[in-house]
């Protein structure tokens, strides 16, 4: 591996500013299932490797407050995983973050850090856009929120500065009780990127949300779909032109994983499973939804 | 802050004995674990968390000790398949895997060994779904999944019988 320093600020104000000081040249390291394998690969050079763990103001875990749920730039797929209220409230998160690579990967890979790598197959960023979630980032000139949605550009490419890192990803608690899924295509079970992933959620009134992963340069809420089904989420022939709808909203590559007709008509597929289950948890749970 | 190519001190405890050390900052945890501790039961293999072969306990979690830097353990406890065997007795799961002929040629069998380990003291009575997904990211060339599994089973039965007589 190519050789580097290593430094374990503190505090945010040491990140920000060896960051600042060695700009490019600094590589961040949260769980570190993408940076290690980046660096020993070649594809990143940094001259300092700045460690996270010891910064006290950066939480390993989710939190809840009165305005909805705020997930730490340290947290663990594990940890977001297995917590109640993401299982809970956000189930489709829940969904992703257990079928991302593997459980050692998930004890020490981040939820941030899956958002920051922004593959276009991230199974938690797929996920995650169904829930409006907002980016707290923390840079020389202060803090700014940015949308998810905003945030990423591209395979690999996002609007984080290099000498800018993510604090947290804060998830408003839904207007209305809503339920969620997560659907992913992979070659085999375990280990492996997503082929296409679907997320969806229904709500109380029949509101739906839809996003698509590993079927565009970056995961994308399919809008014209979801508008199609709302308020009538069960109407068949609604749900035929919904899903034609995101077929059309989906652009994705030929690749070793698969064609790119098939990953279209996979969408499909994967949409009407995601739907019936999660209408049908929503009606399973009668007290919470609909 | 001090930024040094120089070895960097840490403490951690291997096996359960308190270790002082100096890594490398660009060392990874499975590198010192074989070329410094000499634990090479430890295995590298693919190098890039796909394999498994190196997996350890990190502070209760099975970790893949290729993609965490040694110097991030500092303060942490780490077990490696050394650490399982107790005065000369193989631990249970070691044993169930020798009966259940779950070890082939061998090289997978300490990172499968240790999550197992990792599952067992989470989950003492796992289901077969549980232990499929604990075992996902350990390879197997030899393709022995079947009898590694049936071993895991043993393994849950064998400590739950050890607890009782402690009992």
């Amino acid at each position: 591996m190519k050789r580097f320093t290593y430094a374990e600020p503190k505090n945010l104000a040491e990140v920000v500013s060896l960051i600042r000081q060695y700009g490019a040249s600094a590589s961040i390291l949260a769980g570190g299932t993408d940076l290690i394998n980046h660096i020993s690969h070649g594809k990143l050079s940094p001259e300092i490797v700045v460690s996270l763990r010891s910064v006290a103001e950066l939480s390993k875990t989710v939190a809840e407050n009165s305005e909805g749920l705020e997930i730490g730039a340290l947290a663990t797929l594990t940890t977001v995983a297995e917590h109640p209220l993401v299982r809970q409230r956000y189930t489709a998160l829940a969904e992703a973050a257990v079928k991302v690579g593997s459980k050692q990967i998930r004890n020490r890979g981040t939820v941030v850090g899956n958002v920051c790598n922004a593959s276009p197959a991230a199974d938690t960023v797929t996920a995650l856009l169904l829930f409006d979630p907002v980016l707290c980032i923390l840079g020389e000139g202060g803090r700014r929120k940015v949308a998810l949605s905003e945030f990423l550009l591209g395979p690999g490419q996002t609007t984080l500065a290099a000498a800018e890192l993510v604090e947290n990803i804060f998830l408003p608690t839904p207007i209305k009780p809503t339920a969620s899924t997560y659907l992913k295509l992979s070659r085999r079970e375990g280990v492996d990127l997503a082929t296409v992933g679907v997320a969806t959620s229904v709500d109380l009134s029949g509101n739906v949300r839809i996003a698509l992963g590993a079927v565009g340069p970056k995961a994308f809420r399919a809008f014209s779909a979801e508008l199609q089904l709302k308020g009538a989420p069960r109407d068949a022939a609604r749900l035929e032109r919904a899903i034609r709808l995101a077929q059309d909203a989906a652009n994705p590559i030929s690749d070793l994983r698969a064609s790119s007709e098939y990953r279209c008509e996979m969408v499909g597929v994967l949409l009407r499973q995601a739907l019936q289950q999660a209408m049908a948890r929503c009606e399973r749970e009668e007290g919470r939804c609909s | 802050m001090q930024l040094t190519m120089e070895p960097i001190s840490i403490t951690v405890e291997v096996n359960g004995s308190a270790q002082r050390l100096k890594v490398m900052p660009y060392h990874t945890l499975a590198v010192v674990i074989r070329e410094q501790l000499g634990l090479l039961g430890t295995k590298i293999s693919c190098g890039e968390g796909e394999c498994g072969a190196c997996t350890v306990i990190l502070d209760g979690k099975a970790v893949n000790s290729c993609m965490v830097l040694a110097v991030e353990v500092d303060g942490c406890s780490i077990l490696t398949i050394e650490g399982l065997a107790k005065n000369g007795e193989l631990h249970p799961i070691q044993t169930a895997f020798i009966e259940e002929g779950a070890v082939q040629c061998g090289f997978c069998t300490p990172g499968m060994v240790m999550s197992t380990k990792a599952l067992l003291d989470e989950t003492p009575e796992p289901e077969e779904e549980q232990i499929r997904e604990a075992l996902a990211g350990n390879l197997c060339r030899c393709t022995g999944y079947h009898r590694i599994i049936n071993a895991v089973h043993a393994a849950a039965r064998k400590i739950a019988v050890h607890s009782d007589e402690a009992k």
